[in-house]
C-alpha cells in the first residue's frame, strides 16, 4: 500500500510542478504577498506618523482661552477654522478636535482641576487622525505642565494667556519635555494590530488555497480529464491511490504555507529593529509545525469535497467558500488576548491554529498548547480522510455524472 | 477467457443492460456493435470493476468480478472510448511508467515492455515528449500502449480507432490481431462496421441494453456478400432487428 501510494505521490509532484499556474498561485504569490503587504503597511505607517509629526491641523472651540493662544505658540500645530468640526474631520482637513471649557483659565488660576476642561476628539475611522493622537497627547500634556508651573505666577486669566503664549517659556519646556516618538511605539502600535490579524489569516489562506486547486486538479480534475477510470482500471488498491493523494494535496498546501512563512521571515530580517516582531529558532520551529498539520487538515478537507465533484468548475464553487469560511474564526480571534486563550479555544477548528498561531508572535510559546491543537487537527484529518476514502470506494460518487 | 453472465445495470430509472451474456475465448477477438447509448461502454466499464452489475457476475482469467476486483483489473487492460486517459504534463514514457508501477511492474520490467510498445505503436519518436503537445492519434496510440503496459490477459478497447488515421488505425488494428495471436481475449467496440467485421472473430451486437444478435463473422462472410451484410449489421444496430 505504502509504496503505492508514495508512486502516485511522486507522479502527482512531478504532474504539478510542472504546472506554471501551480507555481505561480501556489509557491511565487505567496511567498511574496505577505511581505509586500506587510512593507507597504510598515511604509503607510510610518509616512502618515511622520506627516503626523511635522504639522497637526486641529480645530479649537473658542480663541478666548490659554489653550488656544498655547497652541498657536507651536509652529507644527495649525488651528483651523472649520464650521463643521465632523465633516472636517471626516474629510481629513482637521486631524483632531478640541473642545475647551470657558472656564479653564479661571480653574488654572484659581487652582481647580483643570484636567477636564479639554476634551480631545479623534475620527477613529482616519489613520491619519488616529496617527496624531500621541502628538496631541504630548501637546497637551505639555500644556498641563505649562499650566502647573505658571498657575503660581500669575494672578488673572488673561496673565495666564500671555504668559503660556511666550516663545522663552514655551522653548524652555519643550527644552525639558522634548517630543519623542517612542522609536514609533505609536507606529508600531498599528502595525501589531495588522500583524497580528494579517498573519494568521495569511497563513490560513495559503495553507487553505495552496491546497485547494491542486485537491480539486487531483481528483474532480481527473474525473474531468477522464483520467481518473484508467487509473481505477489498474490493479493499485483505491485507500493507495487516495493516501498517495492526499500526500500529494498536503505537500502542495505545505509548500504555499511554507512560502508564506519564508516570506514573513524575509520581512521579519529585512525590518528588524524597526519591526517589534521577531521569532526565537523555536518559535519559528513551532510555526512550521503548525503550518504543516494546517495544510494537511485543509488538504483533506478540500480533498474530501474534490473527490465528491463532479467537475474543477463544480470543486471550485465548493471550495471558494471553505477559504472564505476559514477566514472567519481570524476575525473572531482578532480581539482575543494571548492570555485568555483556553482549552475551549483550542478545541474549535481553526480558532485553535490562530490561538496557537497569536501565542507564537507574543513569545508565549505553548508545548501543551501546540500538542493539543496538532492532536485535533490529526483527529480532523482522519476523519476527512475516512470520508475521502469512502467516498472514492463509492460507484455513485466518483461517476456522479 | 472472459465469461459474462447475465449482467444488468439499472442506474436509478434506466436500465442500462438487460441480463447480457456472452463468452470471449481465449484467442479470440469479439467485436461489440451498437448505436450510441446501446450500453457498449457501461458493459466495458462493468467488465474493468469500473461500475457494480446490478445482477449478474462475471470471470475474467479465473477471477471472480465482485469478490475479486483487484485480480481482474490486473488482469485487464482498458481503453476507454471517449477519453484518453493520460497526463497531459507528463511524457508517454512517464505516463506509460506510472501506469506499469500501479499495476506492480518492477522499474526494469516496465523499460523494457514500454520499449516493446514504442517499437510495436511506433512512437519512439515522441515517447520523451510531453502528452500535451500529441495529436489525437498519437495520443491515442499511447493510451492503448497505456491500458496494455502490463500485458494482460484480457484486453477491453472501447473505440479504439476513434480520431485515428488509416495509418495509425492499422497499426492498432494489427496489434489486436497480434494479441489474438498470443492468445488474449479481446474486446473492442467501433462505430465502423467495416472495422468490426474486418478484425473480429464474433460480433454481439447489443440494442437498448440488451444483446439482440451473436454471430460468427466468418460463418456469415461464408453466407453473405459483403454488401447484404452491411445491411443486415445496419438494421440490427438502427431497429433491433433482423432484415435478410
Amino acid at each position: 500500500m505504502f509504496k503505492t501510494a508514495m508512486v502516485v505521490f511522486f507522479k502527482e509532484m512531478k504532474d504539478l510542478l510542472r504546472d506554471k499556474k501551480t507555481f505561480i498561485m501556489g509557491l511565487l504569490i505567496p511567498l511574496t504577498l505577505l511581505p509586500v503587504m506587510l512593507f507597504i503597511i510598515d511604509y503607510s505607517m510610518n509616512s502618515s506618523q511622520r506627516r503626523a509629526d511635522d504639522e497637526i491641523r486641529i480645530a479649537v472651540s473658542s480663541k478666548d482661552n490659554s489653550f488656544y493662544r498655547f497652541c498657536t505658540a507651536h509652529d507644527d500645530i495649525k488651528v483651523v477654522d472649520v464650521d463643521n468640526t465632523k465633516a472636517a474631520m471626516e474629510s481629513g482637513i482637521i486631524s483632531a478636535y478640541i473642545k475647551v471649557s470657558e472656564n479653564i483659565d479661571d480653574d488654572i488660576v484659581k487652582d481647580k482641576d483643570y484636567t477636564q476642561d479639554l476634551d480631545i476628539q479623534f475620527n477613529t475611522s482616519s489613520i491619519g487622525s488616529m496617527m496624531s493622537t500621541r502628538k496631541i497627547a504630548y501637546y497637551r500634556d505639555l500644556y498641563f505642565i505649562l499650566a502647573q508651573s505658571l498657575k503660581k505666577h500669575v494672578s488673572s486669566a488673561e496673565e495666564l494667556r500671555n504668559m503660556i503664549s511666550n516663545a522663552d517659556i514655551n522653548g524652555a519646556v519643550m527644552k525639558e519635555y522634548p517630543y519623542t516618538d517612542d522609536d514609533g511605539a505609536a507606529n508600531i502600535d498599528m502595525s501589531s494590530m495588522y500583524f497580528n490579524m494579517l498573519v494568521p489569516m495569511m497563513l490560513i489562506l495559503y495553507c487553505c488555497v495552496g491546497s485547494s486547486s491542486t485537491a480539486s486538479d487531483l481528483s474532480a480534475g481527473e474525473k474531468e480529464r477522464g483520467t481518473l477510470e484508467a487509473l481505477l482500471s489498474t490493479g493499485a488498491d483505491r485507500t493507495s491511490i487516495i493516501v498517495g493523494k492526499l500526500l500529494a494535496t498536503t505537500a502542495m498546501g505545505a509548500m504555499s504555507g511554507l512560502c508564506t512563512v519564508l516570506g514573513l521571515s524575509v520581512y521579519l530580517i529585512v525590518s528588524s529593529g524597526t519591526s517589534s516582531f521577531s521569532l526565537t529558532f523555536f518559535e519559528f520551529l513551532a510555526l512550521l509545525i503548525i503550518t504543516l498539520f494546517t495544510s494537511m487538515f485543509f488538504a483533506a478537507v478540500n480533498l474530501t469535497i474534490g473527490v465528491y465533484s463532479k467537475s474543477s468548475k463544480e470543486a471550485q464553487t465548493y471550495l471558494m467558500p471553505v477559504s472564505v469560511i476559514s477566514l472567519i474564526p481570524t476575525y473572531f480571534t482578532y480581539t482575543l488576548d494571548v492570555g485568555s486563550i483556553n482549552i475551549e479555544y483550542l478545541c474549535i477548528p481553526i480558532v485553535n491554529i490562530v490561538c496557537v498561531i497569536k501565542e507564537i508572535f507574543a513569545g508565549s510559546l505553548n508545548p501543551l498548547h501546540i500538542g493539543i491543537v496538532v492532536g485535533w487537527l490529526l483527529l480532523y484529518v482522519a476523519a476527512a480522510f475516512s470520508l475521502t476514502s469512502y467516498m472514492f470506494k463509492k460507484e455513485s460518487v466518483v461517476f456522479r455524472n | 477467457m472472459i465469461k459474462i453472465n447475465g449482467i444488468s445495470k439499472v442506474f436509478k430509472k434506466c436500465e442500462a443492460l438487460k441480463n447480457v451474456t456472452f463468452d470471449v475465448n481465449d484467442g479470440e477477438i469479439v467485436g461489440l456493435l451498437g448505436e450510441n447509448g446501446a450500453g457498449k461502454s457501461t458493459l466495458m466499464r462493468i467488465i474493468s470493476t469500473m461500475l457494480t452489475p446490478t445482477s449478474g457476475d462475471a470471470q475474467i482469467s479465473g477471477h471472480d468480478l465482485l469478490s475479486e476486483p483487484e485480480e481482474v483489473r490486473k488482469s485487464i487492460g482498458i481503453l476507454f472510448g471517449s477519453e484518453v486517459g493520460l497526463y497531459e504534463r507528463l511524457t508517454a514514457r512517464e505516463n506509460l511508467a506510472y501506469f506499469a508501477s500501479l499495476n506492480g511492474m518492477s522499474s526494469k520490467d516496465a523499460s523494457k515492455r514500454i520499449s516493446e510498445l514504442a517499437d510495436i505503436f511506433d512512437f519512439n519518436d515522441y515517447i520523451d515528449r510531453r502528452v500535451g503537445t500529441f495529436s489525437r492519434g498519437m495520443k491515442q496510440k499511447i493510451a492503448i500502449a497505456r491500458a496494455i503496459v502490463h500485458d494482460p490477459s484480457a484486453i477491453l478497447l472501447d473505440e479504439p480507432d476513434a480520431g485515428l488515421d488509416f495509418k495509425a488505425s492499422k497499426i492498432i488494428f494489427d496489434f489486436i490481431e497480434m494479441s489474438k495471436a498470443n492468445n488474449k481475449s479481446i474486446i473492442f467496440s467501433s462505430h465502423s462496421i467495416e472495422n468490426i467485421k474486418n478484425y473480429s472473430d464474433r460480433m454481439v451486437v447489443i440494442h437498448k441494453g440488451q444483446i439482440i444478435k451473436v454471430f460468427d463473422v466468418h460463418e456469415y462472410r461464408e453466407k453473405y456478400s459483403d454488401r447484404e451484410i452491411n445491411d443486415i449489421l445496419f438494421n440490427l444496430v438502427s431497429e433491433g432487428e433482423e432484415n435478410v
